[in-house]
């Protein structure tokens, strides 16, 4: 049973993370993609550590995989939060819809 | 092959190709930021990639160590770089005003009221 449950997780993960490649690609401004990369690609890597260490069980790999689910839980956001402040201290200009100023 | 690793292959191919997608706006980002931020992106795909490879060839004791130094070392490579970024671009603004930057945008009415906004004129 903890094995079906760790097979959707996976697969839950992938799409957050597949999400988080569309968002890159398309989002319009530096600071949307941005937000594609701080809420969801952390939630994709996060499902999907979650459903490894759900199939694989009680073990010293799955502890780690937790440590590696609390470190990308910290680090993602730190990182993005720190790109953003850097761009914003450079100077790039959010995006604004025509007409909105 | 059983199911799960079946899935876990689709899983690892899904990936792939999510990272061969971001490598498109390596190449054309308008911003260095851009660049970089889809360069973290990748090397935290990097980290859920090297686990899925320990579960299929059965040797996750190892690929776990590995995935969490991963994971450390791109995060204080993503940290020194940003940092290096923005020292480079204050001390280049810093240059173009002769030093002087606080006093300049005193100076000025405009730059006084919004001082809250970004600069125009800087590099992008």
């Amino acid at each position: 049973m903890n094995q079906w449950i760790g097979i959707i997780l996976l697969f839950g993960g992938l799409f957050f993370i597949v999400v988080t490649a569309i968002g890159v690609v398309r989002l319009p401004d530096f600071y949307t993609r941005l937000h594609a990369t701080g809420k969801s690609e952390t939630l994709g890597v996060l499902l999907s550590f979650l459903g490894l260490a759900l199939y694989h069980g009680v073990s010293l790999a799955s502890f780690k995989m937790l440590l590696i689910i609390l470190f990308i839980l910290f680090a993602n956001p730190i990182g993005t939060h720190m790109l953003s402040r850097a761009a914003f201290r450079a100077g790039i200009e959010p995006w604004k819809k025509e007409g909105h100023r | 092959m059983d199911f799960f690793e079946t899935s876990v292959l689709i899983v690892c191919v899904g990936i792939i190709l999510t990272m061969a997608v971001m490598v498109e706006r390596i190449w054309k980002g308008p911003t260095a930021y851009d660049r970089l931020n889809a360069l973290a992106l990748i090397g935290t795909d990097t980290i859920l990639l090297v686990v899925l490879i320990g579960m299929i060839t059965n040797q996750i004791d190892h690929y776990v160590d590995i995935a969490i130094t991963y994971a450390m070392i791109g995060f204080i490579g993503l940290a020194l770089i940003a940092k290096y970024i923005t020292d480079r671009q204050i001390d280049r603004d810093l240059a173009n005003t002769g030093g002087s930057a606080e006093k300049q945008e005193i100076e000025s009415p405009i730059a006084a009221s919004a001082d809250v906004r970004p600069r125009k004129e800087a590099d992008r």
